[in-house]
Parts: structure tokens; sequence; C-alpha cells
């Protein structure tokens, strides 16, 4: 490296650069590793930050330090792409059952948290600071994290009333967590005698944080069509959506408002006023965000401190990973029931509300400042592991209920099927099989009575010389003399390529591709050349798009029954 | 699909040749021997191997006294044919109306030129129709007449 380059680098803080790239590149083998054990990937990422983090140490505590300003862009992203489900059928659906379930839950969590953390604390300390900590510890983990919960139903394409009703509450419940954590501030503050302000302003403070967020979204969102109405090249609509989000991330750290909120009202706004145009702008920054996702969720796993816990420290973990996990299964559970739910929601929505992540820890950061140092640093060793223990059961739980509700893999689009599917799942058996020695008028009867493109012919031992295809019969419609006389063979073109069952149909699709033609031969592997099907581009995308329609149809009746 | 083909283009006077055989299998072999000699034709013992093949799958004596031996072979590089006068009626040859062959035109052409082979047959089978030509090929005397009754018509 030239003493310049050095240079450049150490001046612009390129000392970070080799640790991000080490992270996003390490994070993403890990998924993969990961994913193979049906694990959700965004495990993969958080290990691998343990690993690089903690373990390792090769991202060290002060990295991780200097890349704060990308977790907030990163949450800021996450934010932004949680609004844009947000779509306004959503809340009339399930509008006043968002609200039931979502005050069940999060008071729930408060409740059990709050109950198990005071319990532990009194053995510990007096009545009061057990009850200014536990306060504290129970506002604090009513907050679902948006990222670890979507990225899971992204990954698993899960679709249906459950996704719908999970999205809207990891949306809301932050500014539930917003409330909840100004009363429990303050009440701590009064209990330990560090109160600045009163339960009031407190909340008036969380009002403003909140609506001011919604506020500074709403118009940055209208200002951002206004400009996308005016360029339709992908990389600039990129670019005006991310410059907006970096703005709309400054300027509420600058005027105190919540960062997710803003961005997420910035892409409700987008998808409720403009839902077909920035339908392109959403799939853009969903692709951006890749490893955006990837870094932040390595950081949550490198944050993790592995030494210093004691007793006290330890029985607060388990209090307040067993309360939030009890208290939001319960609490959504009861909320479900209570607001008459459709059955998937009430008894599987609480396992899809346990990851926790970064506005746990920051909010706590906050609330330290009640505290002394000594206690404010147990709590915030308490609050990173609690959390990061549930960044780890938190995926596990949301695949779960999102498998029990029968709900993934309804999302899928055609591209998502062809990378699961191999040519054995979508060829054609039942393509008539024309025999080399057949004359060319049964051939003609065969083709006239079905509707393949392409028929394959074979010898007497099925072993597969040539197709036939309707351009093929098309040459013979002016050579009708010819029609006793010529059999199958004679009139049938080579094939360019064929495949075996077992290869993936991406990799048989592109061939189709490349060879710029629109039927593949199957035949058997290692068996000579057996005919086994045939792999037409026509029947494929019919039979693709079917199974897209059927997996939509399946998760829109699951909505009407949920409606009903 | 038009055709029209230009069979000087295909034919050349030295493939054509004056049969003495009396069963099928001694003509085609005969014709195969003498259709590689064309520069068109890669490799003999394939082209052989097709063309009895295809007799297998069925018969290509297409009545009137005529066959249409023919094949589609990668060792091929470009539609190419031979012909034979056999001067005792092939009996054995499994023609379509049971007739014994008189005049045999055996045709290669590349794999891939489906159209192109497809064209020719047809262009042969709608000469054969005037009958006053198949008499006059079956009466060539020798080869070189039969090859310019026969070339003469395209004219």
């Amino acid at each position: 490296m030239t003493e310049l380059l050095k240079c450049v680098l150490a001046e612009t803080g390129g000392g970070l650069i080799l640790p991000i790239g080490v992270a996003v590149f390490g994070g993403t083998v890990g998924a993969k590793i990961i994913q193979r054990f049906h694990i959700p990937q965004i495990i993969g990422y958080i290990v691998i930050g343990v690993l690089l983090g903690p373990l390792l140490g090769f991202i060290s505590q002060g990295a991780i330090g200097e890349l704060e300003p990308f977790n907030v862009f990163a949450l800021g992203i996450i934010g932004f792409l949680v609004g844009g489900e947000l779509r306004r059928e959503i809340f009339v659906k399930f509008g006043r059952q968002v609200a039931i379930v979502l005050l069940f839950e999060g008071l729930g969590a408060f409740l059990a948290v709050g109950i198990l953390t005071f319990t532990v604390m009194i053995f510990f300390s007096g009545w009061q600071m057990a009850l200014a900590i536990s306060v504290v510890f129970a506002a604090i983990c009513a907050a679902t994290d948006p990222a670890s919960t979507v990225s899971v139903l992204w990954e698993y394409k899960a679709r249906g009333p459950l996704t719908a009703m999970l999205t809207a509450i990891v949306a809301l419940d932050d500014a539930l967590a917003l409330v909840l954590y100004a009363i429990g501030v303050s009440v701590a503050g009064v209990i330990t005698g560090h109160q600045e302000q009163g339960l009031a302003s407190a909340l008036g403070s969380s009002f403003y944080h909140i609506v001011g967020a919604l506020a500074l979204g709403a118009v940055a969102a209208f200002v951002l069509i206004w400009i996308l109405k005016r360029t339709d090249d992908p990389e600039k609509v990129l670019a005006f959506t991310v410059g907006a989000v970096l703005v709309i991330i400054g300027l509420a750290a600058n005027f105190h408002l919540d960062v997710i909120i803003a961005t997420m009202a910035l892409g409700v706004v987008l998808v409720n006023v403009e839902p077909r145009r920035m339908a392109s702008c959403f799939s853009l920054m969903r692709r951006f965000s890749a490893p955006v996702y990837v870094l932040f969720f390595v950081l949550v796993g490198a944050r993790l401190k592995l030494s210093g816990g004691n007793s006290m420290i330890w029985l607060l973990v388990m209090a307040y990973v067993v309360g939030s996990v009890a208290g939001k299964t319960g609490g959504s559970y009861l909320g479900a029931a209570y607001s008459k739910t459709v059955k998937s929601i009430r008894n599987y929505l609480g396992f899809c509300l346990y990851p926790q992540g970064g506005i746990a820890v920051g909010l706590l950061i906050m609330a330290s400042r009640k505290f002394d140092s000594e206690t404010s640093s147990i709590m915030l060793l308490v609050v990173i592991i609690g959390a990061f223990i549930l960044q780890i059961i938190g995926p596990l739980g949301v695949k779960f209920g999102a498998r029990k509700a029968g709900e993934i893999g309804l999302n899928i689009t055609e591209d998502d099927l062809v990378k699961t599917y191999t040519v054995a799942d979508v060829m054609d058996t039942e393509v008539p099989v024309v025999g080399a020695d057949m004359s060319l008028s049964e051939v003609i009867k065969v083709v006239g009575g079905t509707d393949s493109s392409c028929y394959p012919v074979v010898d007497k031992d099925r072993t597969l010389v040539g197709a036939i295809t309707l351009d093929g019969i098309r040459n013979t419609f002016s050579t009708q003399e010819l029609n006793d006389w010529l059999v199958a063979l004679d009139i049938a073109e080579p094939v360019a390529a064929k495949v075996t069952p077992d290869v993936a149909l991406s990799e048989a699709l592109e061939k189709i591709r490349r060879l710029d033609i629109e039927y593949l031969p199957v035949v058997a592997a290692g068996d000579g050349d057996k005919h086994v099907g045939i792999l037409s581009l026509r029947s494929v995308r019919r039979r693709l798009g079917a199974e897209v329609l059927a997996k939509q149809k399946e998760a829109d009746n699951k909505y009407a029954r949920a409606v009903t | 699909m038009s055709s029209d083909v230009q069979l000087s283009r295909v034919l050349a006077p030295e493939r054509v040749l004056v049969l003495h055989t009396t069963t099928k299998a001694e003509a085609l072999r005969a014709l195969a021997d003498c259709l590689a000699t064309a520069p068109e034709v890669g490799d003999r013992e394939a082209l052989c191997e097709g063309i009895f093949y295809r007799e297998q799958l069925m018969s290509t004596g297409i009545g009137m006294g005529i066959a249409v031996p023919h094949v589609r072979l990668a060792s091929v590089s470009g539609p190419v044919m031979a012909a034979g006068i056999c001067r005792t009626p092939i009996a054995d040859y499994e023609s379509l109306d049971g007739v014994p062959v008189r005049l045999i035109f055996m045709i290669a052409a590349g794999k891939f030129q489906h159209v192109e082979h497809l064209r020719l047959l047809s262009s042969l089978s709608l000469r054969f129709k005037s009958e006053k030509l198949r008499d006059a090929l079956i009466a060539a005397p020798d080869t070189l007449t039969f090859y310019h009754t026969l070339i003469r018509q395209e004219d």
C-alpha cells in the first residue's frame, strides 16, 4: 500500500473499512452455513459477529463505537422498509385488533419483566432501587426489533394475516415502548431522586418524539414523491431514496426525534400514496439493504461482552428474557383472544415478538443517566446480554410462528420457485412421445390432438433421437405429397442440448436462454439417452405462474377468513 | 417452403450408377459407396449405417418403381445425392405399392439441414409424378444420358 493511500485511509477513517468488509463477507458466509440447518440467516450474521468481535477481537469495541452512525443509518433503512410493508389495507382490516394486541403484548411484557426483575433485585438492594430498576427494564422490553422480525418474514416469503399483523405490531410497538419508557424513566427518576422532569413532561417529550418523527417522515415522503415522479431511472430513484432516508435520519437526530418512526412514516406514506410507482423504489431499497442488514446484525453479535458477569447479572438476564418471552406470548394471546382475531394470530403471534435489538439498548443508555454509574453499567450489561439472547431465539420464534400459521412460502415469486426446483419438479412427462418409425400422417394426427409445442422422437429402446417442433411440422405443410412415406425421424430436429431430471431448474432455464430455444428434452441420468420428459419454457412458465397464483390465493383466503 | 431445388447442385454425373444387383441391400451398399465419394460426405460408415437404419423404420420405396433412401448425418456438410438405374428391377425393396424398384435416388444431408432435406425430397417426389420422365430415366442407355434427362427437367 502506498504511503498516500495509507494517509487517505487514516484521514477518512479507512481503518474501519477492513473490519466492515470482513463483517459483510463473513456474515454472508455464516448465513449460508446456518441456512443449511434451516435456521434463519440472521442468526448466522450474529454468530459471525460474536466470532469477529468478543472472541477473535477483530472488530474492537472502539470500531463498534465508530460505526454507531452506520447503525443509525441501518435502523433508518429498516424503518423505511418496514413502513413500506404497512399498506392501508392492513389497518383497515386489522386496525382495532392491532391496537388491542399491541397494548396487550406490550403491557404483558412490561408486567412480566417488571415483576420478575423486581423479584430478583429485591434480594440485592432495597425495594426502592429494585422498583426503579425493574420499571426501566419493563419499559424497555416492550420494543420488538422490526429488523430481525421482518428479515425472517422476507427470508421465508411469509404472507397472510399473521404476517400482516406482526408487521404492523413491530412497526408500532416502538411507539408504545417510547411511551412506556417515558413513564418508566419518570417513575425511576422519582424513586432514585435523579428526576429532571415530571411524568406529564416526560409524556409530552415522548409525544414530541413520536409525532415530530411522524410529521418529518410524512413531509419528506411528499417531497420525495414529487421528485420521483420526475425520474424513472432506477439509479437515480435509489440515490434519491437513500438520500431522503439519510436526510430524515440527520434531521431526526438533530431535533431529538425517533429515527425509526420517522423513516417508517416515510415508507408508509410512499406505499400508500403512490403504491404502484413506489413498488420499484422499495424493491431497489430492499436490494440495497442486503449488505446493510448483514453488517448491522454482525455488529449486534460483535457488541456482546462475554466477561464481567456475576450471579445478580445472570439472574437479571434470566428474568429479563423469561419475562419478555412470557409477557409477549401471554399478552399477545390474551389480546388476540379479546379482539377475536383468527386462531393463527392468537396461537402463534406471541412466538414472533421476541427479537430485541438496538432500540432496547439505546433506550437503556438514555435511561441509565437516572442511576449511578455502577448500577447503570450493570443494567446496560443485562440488557445487552438479554437482547442478544432474544436476538438469537427471536428469529427461531418468528420462523416457528409463521410456519405453524401456514404462511411460509405464500409470498413467493416465480424467481423464488426457480431457485428451489429441479428439472424433475416441473418437466412435462405427459407429452406424447413419437416413435422414430411413426409415419408423418400419424405424427400430424398426434400433434393435432395435443397442445404441446415439442414432441420427443425416440427409437424402439426409448432412446431420444430428436424432437419434432411445431415449426418442423409447419415445414411439411408444403410437402404433403411426402406424408405417406416419410417417418418421424425424417422431420425430427436434432436436439441442441438435453438435461437430466436432477439438474437445477435455474441451470436448465439458463441453458434454454443461452441457446435461444423453447424446450429441452429430459433424459435419464446415466442411462444412455433414455427419454424421461420435456422441459418446455411455455409449460414451465404456466406451471410456475399457476403455483404463485395458488399461493397468493391461499394467503388471500387466510386474509378473508381473518376479516370475517 | 419452396420445393424448387436445383438437382445439378446435388447430383454430379459421376454419381450416377448402372446397378446390376438384384437385392436391396447390395444396391444400397453400392450407392452408399458411390455417394461417399462426394466431398460433402465425411464418413462412409456412418452413411451406410444411417441409410440402413432408416430402411428398418420404413421402406423408402415410394412406389412407381422409385426408391429414395435418405439420411441426415452430422458427418455430412450439405445436401448431396447419388442415383442408380437398376437394370434388374429389385423385388425385395418392399415398396409402398409393391412394384419392384427400377430407379434409386440416395440423398444425404447435414444433421441440422432438415428443411433443405425435406425440400430435396419434395422436389424429387414432384418430378416423378411425370410418367414420361420416369420412363425416360429407366430407358436411359447410359449414366450421362440419365443425368442430362434428369437435369433438363429443371430448364
